[in-house]
């Protein structure tokens, strides 16, 4: 088990930025996911680690030991891939022991160590098959165990599941979250899914264009996101966002009118051109917001398409009944429309008019030009909780 | 630790013309061949009569005996010999491409990183004294920045045996892309200086090795006629740069044209034009020193054995310990181009090439 650590990493391809003064710590023993669009940089910050990239400026550390000019199998990292290389000339066992006679174990040494990796991954007495004989599950399982019978400090796993079915996924998942119980090694993880992010990690780091944009526990990155791009990419459907500027009695947006207290909100002022963040989830029919401890004033609008999803329905919103019906590819450029998410048994219709009121303790303010979060929450005047201030982000 | 060449125990793996031309050299170079390996009894026998060495059937009994490899067998078995070599520590030179197919290609180069074993890639061309020529003026900027580089390795008619495992697809993985190819494209990304690659858009065709009435001079091996026959035999591609750098590539087994392997090397303050076939190498500039004009600079050097070049690379890079998996990862690349060039042209589209 090791801490892992990546101080100003850069990495350059002539002009191309792929990684751009990475800093990150990763404990002991925890399980972090690499998250963020294809091309943004995450594979190539665990290239890094693992050693199949050298960084062009910048230092990475396994332990306390400098590895940045290691060759891969020197880092005590073992790697799976999102592809399965298996060799298929190799039945399960050779395919498992791959490289550990040259790490000068014994026969003896390499045969218990295969048989307790498969037995961690429940490959028991499937060792003599060649991987043509086993599904992509059980191929995806020889993988890890490969990378277990190296008790390596560090696991690095690059999108391990990509190539499963779903119902594998979900279920490959788990077994991942077991194994990482199990072994109490260091996992870090590169997925572009969001949702087996949140549902796998202690900690999730989102990268976008080659810098880190905030690594925090889910729920932080959920609840407080420190800037524009993590709010849209973490959670399905994404965050609504409607700009605005504020006024001296609250938020001004082209549709509604918010009424809070800016003073109240650190990090505010009046005249700031910013942008409103509020989930799916946090949008309310008035006529059920009575639980709400800080619901804003209502807004209308006109309900226009309705999906019903099974454990919830999605209903697209309009508020201004003028604008063109269509949903913006942009979700940072739709002034006019709204997402909400509402129980499966709720009476509503399409083309009908309604009021919503949003959580006020679960509305995000962004300045627009910077994209940084300036407040989660919001207190309306007549509330009495003023929004909290967004912790910094670890850089 | 450094070692000496001489000390360096070497078996072949694939004892056919190749294996023999490689077996030539290593005497010149006094690295000791220790044994080789094949398949085929009759080869087994030409190689153990000619070098007096110990010759096997199964890799596994050579590998005991040697420090380093050198594999030349067709590249469907790349993966096999390469993979267990490997797991065993030793150093691999591997005849180009890396493999027959991405996948095994990207098998091969995780073992690579996982293993004691240096593995270098057999690039011979990077080792022509023209393209270290033009390799250096690069390095000191005498072309300006080179934008794109004209990449041509094209025969008028010279198909290799058809029914040979050149021609199969299965055991080759393509045709004149895959062995020609895959010169042009590592020479020009090399002279590139390994750009990520962004995009590539090709075609490829069977035009003339499916033919029953193909018509040529001479063939290397012999002539099964088009039932042997499942590859291409030309390509044309572009393959554009992260940095908007391209180049334009044709490859031929089989055209109605001469045949040449001329590079154009495109920079912005000069231009390097060379054949690896004659050694011809010329710089093209302009000037307005004085009135404007053209300068077109004929160079002349000897022409020299890439092969051997090739071989005391590998060596010496082992015996001074100089290893690291840049070779390998290079032929990475060049295997997701050649790979993209034959999706793009089976889907008429463009195809990413997604490094990351």
């Amino acid at each position: 088990m090791a801490r892992v650590r990546l101080e100003h990493v850069t990495k350059r391809y002539d002009d191309v930025v792929a990684v751009d003064d990475m800093n990150v710590e990763i404990e002991d023993g925890e399980f972090v996911c690499l998250v963020g669009p294809s091309g943004c940089g995450k594979s190539t910050t665990m290239e890094t680690i693992a050693g199949l990239t050298r960084p062009s400026e910048g230092t990475v550390y396994i332990g306390d030991t400098d590895v940045t000019n290691l060759a891969p199998k020197d880092r005590g990292v073992a790697m799976v891939f999102q592809n399965i290389a298996l060799f298929p000339h190799m039945d399960v066992f050779d395919n498992v022991s791959f490289g550990l006679r040259l790490r000068t174990f014994d026969d003896d040494e390499v045969e218990r160590r295969v048989e307790q990796a498969a037995d961690i991954v429940q490959l028991e007495g499937m060792l003599d098959r060649m991987p043509d004989e086993m599904s992509g599950g059980q191929r995806q399982r020889v993988a890890i165990a490969r990378a277990i019978v190296r008790n390596p400090d560090v696991f690095l796993m690059d999108e391990p599941l990509a190539n499963l079915d779903a119902k594998l996924r979900v279920h490959m998942r788990t077994e991942l979250q077991r194994l990482h119980r199990e072994l109490e090694t260091t996992i870090i993880y590169v997925t572009h899914d969001q949702a087996e992010a949140m549902t796998m990690s202690d900690r999730i780091a989102v990268i976008n264009a080659g810098e880190l944009q905030q690594i925090d526990p889910p729920l932080v990155c959920y609840n407080e996101p420190a800037n524009l791009f993590v709010a849209g990419f973490i959670g399905s459907p994404s965050m609504n966002f409607v700009r605005g500027e504020v006024v001296a009695d609250g938020l001004e947006t082209k549709n509604f009118t918010l009424e809070f207290d800016p003073a109240g909100a650190t990090g505010v002022g009046v005249g700031d051109d910013v942008t409103l963040g509020v989930r799916p989830e946090d949008v309310h029919l008035s006529r059920n917001a009575d639980d709400l401890s800080r619901p804003t004033r209502g807004i209308e609008v006109t309900t226009d398409v309705l999906e019903p999803m099974g454990d919830e329905i999605f209903v697209y919103l309009v508020l201004d009944e003028g604008a063109e019906r269509t949903m913006e590819e942009d979700p940072l450029d739709s002034p006019d429309q709204l997402l909400m998410s509402v129980s499966p048994d709720t009476d509503i219709s399409e083309d009908e008019t309604l009021e919503v009121v949003l959580d006020g303790s679960k509305i995000h303010l962004f300045d627009t030009a910077s994209g940084e979060a300036l407040v989660h929450g919001i207190a309306d005047r007549s509330g009495s909780d003023p929004g909290t201030a967004p912790t910094e982000a670890e850089d | 630790m450094t070692t000496a060449r001489g000390d360096i125990r070497t078996g072949i793996v694939g004892l056919g013309n190749i294996g023999r031309y490689h077996a030539e050299r290593l005497l010149e170079l006094d690295v000791p061949l220790v044994g080789g390996m094949d398949v085929a009894a009759d080869a087994r026998t030409r190689f153990a009569r000619r070098y007096d060495v110990d010759v096997y059937d199964d890799h596994h009994e050579l590998y005991d005996a040697v420090d380093a490899i050198i594999i030349t067998t067709p590249n469907k078995y790349h993966e096999e010999y390469a993979v267990d070599a490997f797991d065993q520590g030793l150093h691999v030179l591997l005849e180009k491409p890396l493999a027959h197919s991405l996948e095994s290609a990207e098998r091969i180069a995780s073992a690579a990183a996982d293993s004691d074993g240096y593995c270098m890639v057999g690039f011979n061309n990077r080792f022509a004294n023209t393209v270290r020529i033009v390799s250096d003026r690069i390095e000191r900027g005498e072309l300006g920045d080179v934008s794109h580089i004209e990449a041509n390795y094209v025969r008028r008619r010279g198909i290799p045996g058809r029914g040979s495992w050149f021609t199969r697809r299965q055991i080759a993985g393509g045709g004149a892309l895959i062995d020609l190819g895959v010169h042009a494209i590592d020479l020009s990304l090399y002279l590139l200086g390994d750009p990520p690659i962004v995009e590539v858009t090709g075609v490829t065709r069977g035009e003339f090795g499916s033919r029953e009435e193909y018509a040529y001079l001479d063939m290397w091996g012999d002539d099964a006629g088009p039932a042997g026959f499942d590859v291409d035999d030309s390509a044309s591609a572009f393959i554009r740069t992260a940095d908007d750098q391209t180049i334009s590539l044709e490859v031929a087994w089989a055209t109605n044209r001469p045949e040449n392997n001329e590079f154009v090397v495109r920079g912005t303050e000069s231009a390097a034009v060379f054949d690896l076939l004659d050694g011809d190498l010329s710089v093209h500039s302009a000037s307005t020193a004085g009135p404007d004009h053209l300068e077109d600079t004929s160079i002349e050097t000897r022409q020299n054995d890439t092969h051997t070049e090739e071989q005391r690379s590998f060596f010496d890079s082992i015996a001074a310990g100089e290893v690291d998996n840049e070779s390998i990862q290079q032929a990475l690349t060049v295997q997701r181009v050649i790979d993209g060039i034959y999706r793009s042209s089976e889907t008429g589209r463009t195809v990413a090439i997604d490094e990351e």
